[in-house]
């Protein structure tokens, strides 16, 4: 009979443990990020709704950054949702017409696009544009030291950095998913009508996506218009008033927020898809 | 005897990523209307000190003092508007790159106070007048040179008449120059009650007689001898 060597059972053993450990300690660290960023959206709109937490610069901040992140954001938004139209809208109205399937382009239309496309495009061109933006600014602010010199006037980062944030981040991306909604709806039907596609008269065509919508879509779309929003502004703010002060800093969590950020997207999105048809 | 406006009570803290120094065993007492300048060493300029002062650190030993009061003792909400009093030089001259130099400089006031918004514009083209910019810095602070926004920095610090005033080497980069109109200003604030606490790294304004200094101090390592 062949005996083990006492050396590799150990090394294996080994092996085993610190890889059951870095296991261990990558839950530990997951739980605590889900622990702390749950504190963290609970604090952000505990302060939000107390009206003395909006004072004159944390509303014109608010302002500023409705401008940046939902105003300046509506002509990349438009530019995939235009392109969504083209591609999806005209595609279902040219095959389902082929098919004789027509009573089925609504139905179509409002899995597709408002309860899929919409948001899950709209939150990934928030996180691309605003997410990384974000984080660079408020991580460059931590290495500086100009959110301890907030701080040191009295001024609270949460409320004046995070606060108004995470609300125009809210905002903006709900009011996106809608205009996203309305533009590759708009295009694809003015596209196949450009292509002498055989399409219904517009007020048939909207009569049709209305009589698809169900309370569940609704839902769907609240819930993935403004939970995944509120998570990526709270990851982006999290992670850049938390940068380390090192060179490296910034870079390192702007990469990390917008992995947790998509990651948390999908979380989100696919559980709220999978639910709405039990 | 006056309560101290500013008041360390044996403190030591230790170093960390941000400062130059440790501090150990500082004690020291300003009340209002009196002003402490402190020597710096100059390769040690950045002192948690200011930090300390402000309550947003916590020293490992000892306490810190505003008014009486511990910044341990206030609650959060206590704790800021108490820093809204405070009027700060930053040490290596902090401005957010995103608002223009003169929202900046007005930032606290804003935030703090119901006051009117052209008054507090009034007041912070004044005082960037006197310590020599030609008016508001309507900029970002990317457009000004350092020696401009050196002198924006006291400008924001006296905004507001604060009833303490943390001055890290407020001469930085604008030496001589600045001299006169600081020193007449914080006469000014001196005379109405206001505590200063003066971090200087140039041994000719920490000896200059026109400071008037009710205590001076010189840094020695993590130490500081009081005269």
């Amino acid at each position: 009979m062949q005996r083990s060597d006492p050396h590799t059972a150990e090394a294996g053993s080994n092996w085993a443990w610190r890889t059951l450990d870095r296991l261990g300690a990558s839950v530990i660290d997951w739980c605590r990020m889900v622990v702390y960023l749950a504190s963290m959206m609970w604090a952000v709109a505990a302060l939000a709704i107390q009206p003395r937490h909006w004072r004159r610069t944390t509303r014109e901040m608010f302002a500023r950054q409705l401008l940046r992140i939902g105003v300046h954001t509506i002509a990349p938004v438009g530019l995939v949702a235009f392109l969504v139209g083209i591609v999806v809208v005209m595609q279902a109205q040219l095959w389902l017409g082929k098919m004789g399937q027509t009573d089925w382009l609504g139905p179509f239309l409002v899995v597709v696009v408002v309860r899929e496309l919409a948001p899950l495009l709209t939150n990934l061109i928030m996180i691309l544009r605003n997410g990384s933006e974000m984080t660079v600014e408020l991580a460059g602010m931590t290495v500086t030291g100009k959110t301890r010199m907030l701080d040191a006037q009295g001024i609270d980062p949460l409320t004046y950095l995070v606060m108004p944030r995470v609300a125009a981040t809210v905002v903006s991306t709900f009011c996106l998913v809608i205009l996203f909604i309305l533009f590759s709806f708009v295009s694809g039907y003015l596209f196949s009508f450009t292509l002498g596609l055989r399409v219904a008269a517009p007020g048939i065509f909207l009569n049709q996506v209305l009589r698809a919508l169900r309370s569940e879509d609704v839902l769907k779309l609240l819930v993935t218009g403004l939970v995944p929003p509120l998570l990526t502004a709270a990851v982006c703010c999290s992670e850049g008033l938390n940068a380390p002060v090192t060179s490296t800093a910034v870079p390192l969590v702007t990469r990390r927020a917008l992995s947790h950020s998509v990651v948390g997207l999908f979380l989100i999105s696919v559980p709220a898809s999978v639910l709405t048809y039990l | 005897m006056p309560t101290a406006a500013l008041e360390f009570d044996d403190i030591t803290f230790g170093t960390d990523r941000v400062h130059d120094s440790s501090v150990s065993g500082v004690t020291l007492g300003i009340a209002p209307g009196d002003l402490a300048i402190v020597l710096l060493e100059k390769e040690r300029v950045r002192l948690p000190l200011g930090d300390l002062a402000v309550g947003i650190l916590t020293p490992d030993e000892g306490h810190v003092g505003f008014h009486g009061r511990d910044w341990l003792s206030m609650t959060p909400d206590v704790a800021s508007d108490n820093r809204g009093r405070i009027g700060r030089v930053f040490e290596g001259s902090l401005w957010i790159d995103g608002i223009e130099v003169s929202e900046s400089i007005m930032l606290a006031q804003q935030h703090h106070t119901h006051r009117p918004v052209t008054d507090i514009t009034r007041q912070a083209a004044e005082l960037s007048r006197v310590f020599g910019l030609p008016g508001l810095p309507l900029r970002l602070p990317s457009a000004f040179r350092g020696q401009d926004l050196a002198r924006a920095a006291c400008a924001r610090a006296f905004m507001g008449e604060p009833d303490l005033l943390i001055l890290e080497r407020p001469t930085a980069g604008v030496y001589p120059e600045i001299l006169p109109a600081l020193l007449n200003i914080l006469h000014a604030a001196r005379k109405r009650g206001a505590a200063v606490l003066w971090l200087t790294d140039n041994a000719e304004v920490w000896e200059n007689p026109g400071v008037h200094p009710t205590l001076r101090g010189q840094m020695y390592g993590a130490r500081m001898r009081v005269d």
